[in-house]
This record gives C-alpha cells, sequence and structure tokens, in this order.
C-alpha cells in the first residue's frame, strides 16, 4: 500500500471496472449538484491523486450511521465509496480484529501522518476517567485523541457525535460530549442525524476525497449543501401547512387526507436536513410521508425537548441560517437595507438551491 | 378547476381573502402565529401569462404563482414539486389550491415568522425577494458563479423548447 497509489487504482484493484469508474464519477458529480462537465475532473483528480485512507472510530454509539451508510442508494456507488475510502480501521466492517486491528491505527498514522481523515461515530464519555466506553482495554477518549492528532480533517457522523444525542441527554451520567468539544485544534465537519441520511453520508465524504477540501459550513458547522434549508420548507404536504389544514388526531379525517403533521408535534418547522428532499431508502419514503412528524433528531440536544408529540410553540425556536437571517431582519431598522439585502440574498440562493446541491458561489466564504 | 383569467389585482385581491379566511378559521390561535404579521399580498406582475407575486402570512412567506390559461407551468397535484424557470434562475415549487384561485404553486420563502418584527419588515423583504427574482441572473453583482464555464449540453426543459435549435 504505497503512498502514491491512487484512487483509481485501489478501484481497480477491488475489481471495479473502467466503465464503471466513469460512471460513478458522471453520478458523483450529478448528486454534488456540480455541472456534467466535471464528472471529467473528477475522473483526472481520482486517477491522480493519492488515495486519502479513512479512520472510522466508534465511540459511544449504536452504529446506526455505520449501517445507514453502507446502504446508500446506488449499489455502484457504495462499492466504489467503500472501496475508495478504504476503511483501514472501521469496528463494523473491517476484516480485521483484536491486536492486529488496534495495529492498523499506529500503522496509519505513522504512514499517512496529516494525510488521512478521521471520522467518528459516537462520542466520548469524560466521567470516571472515560470508562463507560473502553476499546482494546483503553478509554476510547485517549485513541479518540491519539488518532485525531495526527489527521487531515474529522467527520463527526450522526447526532451522537455532533451533538451528543441520547447519551448525553439530561442528566448525563457518563458526561458523553460531542467530538468537537474535544477535539478543537482540526476542520470539524457535523453530520448530524440518527443516523444521517446514507446519500448525505457519501456526498459528503465524496466531496472530501475528490476536492481535497471540506464543503462549505453554515455556523454550526453543517454541510450547508445538505442542511442548508428545514424539512419545513421542501415537505409535500406543506401546502397544507400554508392552508392550515392538520392532521388533529391520529388516522383522522386529515390524516388520511395526507394533511401537516405540525399539530402531532412535527419537528419539520426547525430542523435542518435533508430528509424531505433527498429522502429514505433509495428515496422511496421519509417520516412524515409514512404518517408520522419529524423528530427532528438532527438537532441539538432534542432528547431534551419535550414530547416527540407536543407541536413547536416557541416559535423562536430557530436552526442558525433562520437566526442569520432573523438578525438580519431585526437589525434592518437601525442600519438600513443592506442588511435586509443580506437575509434577502440568502433566502434567494435558498430557494434556487436543490437538495445536495454544491454552488461554488457558497464556497467562496 | 381551471386555470385563472384574471387581472393581476383580482388574483392579489382572491390570494389574499383566501388566506384571511385561513388565518380566521383554521390557523386561529396556533402559537406558531406571529402576532405582529397580517395576511397581505406583495407585487404580483405577470410574466410569459403568470401571475408571480408573494404572499406575506402570520405563519408563512411563499413566493406564489398561480398560472395563467396559456401557462407552461401548470403546477401538479397538491404536493408535487415542479422547478419554475424565473429570470434569477430555477426555483422549486410545490402544487398547491386554494378555492376562488385554483391551482397555484408555491415556494417558501420563510416559516415560521417569528423573525420579523413587524410588518414593514415583512413586506420590505418580500418586495426585496421579488426584485432579486426578477433580475436576471447574469446581471446580479453577487453571483461569481456567472463567471463559471458555460453550460454543456441542453437542459431537460432547453431540449423541449427547442434550446438547440436557437444556438
Amino acid at each position: 500500500m504505497a503512498m502514491t497509489e491512487t484512487f483509481y487504482e485501489v478501484m481497480r484493484r477491488q475489481g471495479i471496472t473502467r466503465r464503471s469508474f466513469l460512471k460513478f464519477c458522471s453520478l458523483t458529480a450529478t448528486a454534488l449538484g456540480l455541472e456534467p462537465a466535471l464528472a471529467g475532473k473528477i475522473a483526472h483528480a481520482m486517477e491522480t491523486k493519492p488515495r486519502t485512507p479513512v479512520l472510522w472510530l466508534h465511540g459511544l454509539e449504536c452504529t446506526c450511521c455505520s449501517e445507514s451508510f453502507i446502504r446508500s442508494a446506488h449499489p455502484l456507488v457504495s462499492d466504489v465509496v467503500l472501496s475508495m475510502i478504504s476503511l483501514d480501521y472501521d469496528d463494523l466492517i473491517m476484516a480485521s480484529a483484536g491486536h492486529q486491528a488496534e495495529a492498523i491505527l499506529t500503522e496509519i498514522r505513522e504512514k499517512y501522518k496529516g494525510n488521512y481523515i478521521l471520522a467518528v461515530e459516537g462520542n466520548p464519555p469524560l466521567n470516571q476517567d472515560g470508562m463507560s466506553c473502553i476499546v482494546g482495554g483503553r478509554p476510547f477518549v485517549e485513541q479518540l485523541k491519539e488518532v485525531a492528532s495526527d489527521c487531515k480533517a474529522v467527520i463527526s457522523w450522526g447526532s451522537c457525535a455532533s451533538w451528543g444525542c441520547v447519551q448525553a441527554a439530561h442528566p448525563n451520567p457518563t458526561q458523553a460530549t460531542p467530538v468537537h468539544e474535544v477535539i478543537t485544534d482540526k476542520p470539524l465537519i457535523k453530520v448530524p442525524g440518527c443516523p444521517p441520511i446514507a446519500e448525505v453520508m457519501t456526498g459528503v465524504i465524496t466531496y472530501m476525497l475528490t476536492f481535497d477540501r471540506i464543503p462549505e459550513l453554515d455556523r454550526q458547522g453543517r454541510p450547508k449543501m445538505f442542511y442548508g434549508q428545514r424539512i419545513h420548507d421542501k415537505c409535500y404536504r406543506r401546502p397544507h401547512f400554508d392552508a392550515g389544514q392538520f392532521v388533529e388526531d391520529w388516522d383522522d379525517e386529515g390524516a388520511r387526507k395526507g394533511y401537516c403533521l405540525y399539530k402531532m408535534g412535527c419537528k419539520g418547522p426547525t430542523t435542518y436536513n435533508a430528509c424531505s428532499t433527498v429522502r429514505w431508502n433509495n428515496g422511496v419514503s421519509f417520516p412524515i410521508q409514512s404518517g408520522h412528524g419529524c423528530i427532528g433528531c438532527s438537532e441539538d440536544g432534542f432528547w431534551d425537548k419535550g414530547s416527540f408529540y407536543d407541536h413547536v410553540t416557541n416559535t423562536h425556536v430557530f436552526g442558525i441560517e433562520a437566526n442569520a437571517d432573523r438578525v438580519g431582519i431585526a437589525a434592518a431598522g437601525t442600519v438600513g437595507v443592506a442588511v435586509t439585502a443580506h437575509a434577502v440574498a440568502s433566502a434567494v440562493r435558498r430557494i434556487k438551491q436543490g437538495a445536495g446541491e454544491h454552488h461554488e458561489e457558497n464556497d467562496k466564504t | 378547476m381551471t386555470p385563472l383569467d384574471l387581472e393581476p389585482e383580482d388574483i392579489a385581491r382572491r390570494l389574499a381573502a383566501a388566506f384571511q379566511r385561513v388565518h380566521a378559521e383554521r390557523m386561529s390561535g396556533l402559537p406558531i402565529l406571529n402576532p405582529n404579521l397580517s395576511v397581505q399580498v406583495v407585487g404580483g406582475r405577470m410574466l410569459d401569462g403568470d401571475w408571480i407575486g408573494v404572499l406575506i402570512t402570520p405563519w408563512c412567506m411563499n413566493l406564489v404563482l398561480v398560472p395563467g390559461p396559456e401557462s407552461a407551468n401548470h403546477p401538479g397535484s397538491v404536493g408535487v414539486k415542479q422547478r419554475v424557470a424565473l429570470p434569477a434562475g430555477e426555483v422549486e415549487t410545490i402544487g398547491s389550491e386554494e378555492a376562488d384561485i385554483g391551482p397555484f404553486a408555491a415556494c417558501s420563502l420563510y416559516s415560521p415568522m417569528g423573525g420579523f418584527a413587524d410588518q414593514g419588515s415583512a413586506v420590505a423583504a418580500a418586495e426585496e425577494i421579488l426584485s432579486a427574482v426578477f433580475t436576471p441572473a447574469q446581471q446580479a453583482s453577487d453571483a461569481p458563479a456567472a463567471a463559471a464555464p458555460a453550460k454543456v449540453g441542453v437542459s431537460r426543459r432547453g431540449l423541449l423548447r427547442g434550446a438547440f435549435l436557437r444556438d
């Protein structure tokens, strides 16, 4: 496994044909919302760039992120991505075990110093010296800090790594702590959700490996290309919300007509994720389409925000993008049109952007 | 229902009346309403025979397209998404329907509306957005995307409209 091996060579070694490789490049361009012409650039990058190893650590978690990831919709994409990122270390799917597995961590750290990506699923508990999560006989937090010290960038998979999730819910007995509070000196991208959508995960990782940089993030550290809009903004039941047509009780007339689930506790109006556009299980459906409200699983602290069935009563609970807009508009009264123009520009950019689409102008910030 | 053949002012009036009814009847008392706002239709001009304006309500602000009789943008049934070409670029709309208006397409701008201090700021934002979506993409000063390489090939919409014949 020489340092000079390219993604393309790795793929060929894994039995992926040139035809499949090129198809993958065009699928990737499409999935990322890039111009078709960029497929050639992606192919060129993958033929010439040395492969970037990914180490995938598991802390306190349930493995739902990995389970989601390996179910990426297009079989070719999951084949290619899995071989491309060559999960040298991943508890769920690596072949090695025991000391041999732990030795891989050390080997990759030394060989690819400063040049590998660390993906973290779950989070470290800090109470009792981290004894609530032991990997290879040592607290997970030690392993995390060691591996992070030589990595290029960190991906926080899922709500556990991004926010803390259920193990960090009140009273958080193990002091489960999101990754960005433990690793503070590396570029970090949060991909929240419980689990995140498979296509979002492969989209983020393909982008990072192909373009060798992290996509544009919002102020909470989430990639804007997938977390720039609320479920509510793109929900197919939105016309019923606008028209005040709500499900009032499970299995009532409104439920059968597919009315809005806001009164049944749907958190769509305050949740940033791509479920209402990318959807789940090869784009088949998503919770609201199955008749249940969004529980807001990709938002910070969703376990501590009351019942899944209480409707959003606090309209000031906004995600960060709306916050930016609100600040802009509130300030507009005093500083004039410029700030409103900012809010308007971001609204216009938002409505022109499809799910998962990447816009070069977003990268300029 | 068939698309309307009405004056722009009539459409704006009917749209406002329909949502004033929704406000008074179905939305009444919900905590998601911003009490400082009221139902108002802003702008409303014709583009290729379709009426386009902004609908402000205490619970949402939408860019609304009411198709004219000869419209190329017939909204699908309620909940069906469709991309609509505006001078500033394509936006995704969702099919909707109201009595007195018939089928129309809406694109969410803001919802909930807690971010707006008063009706004036909501109207100002609506006017800015309308002028932004009617500004052709090439003229927009803050669009470095325009400098990107020109689109290769023909879009599906372009193909059906014979764009390749004009090039």
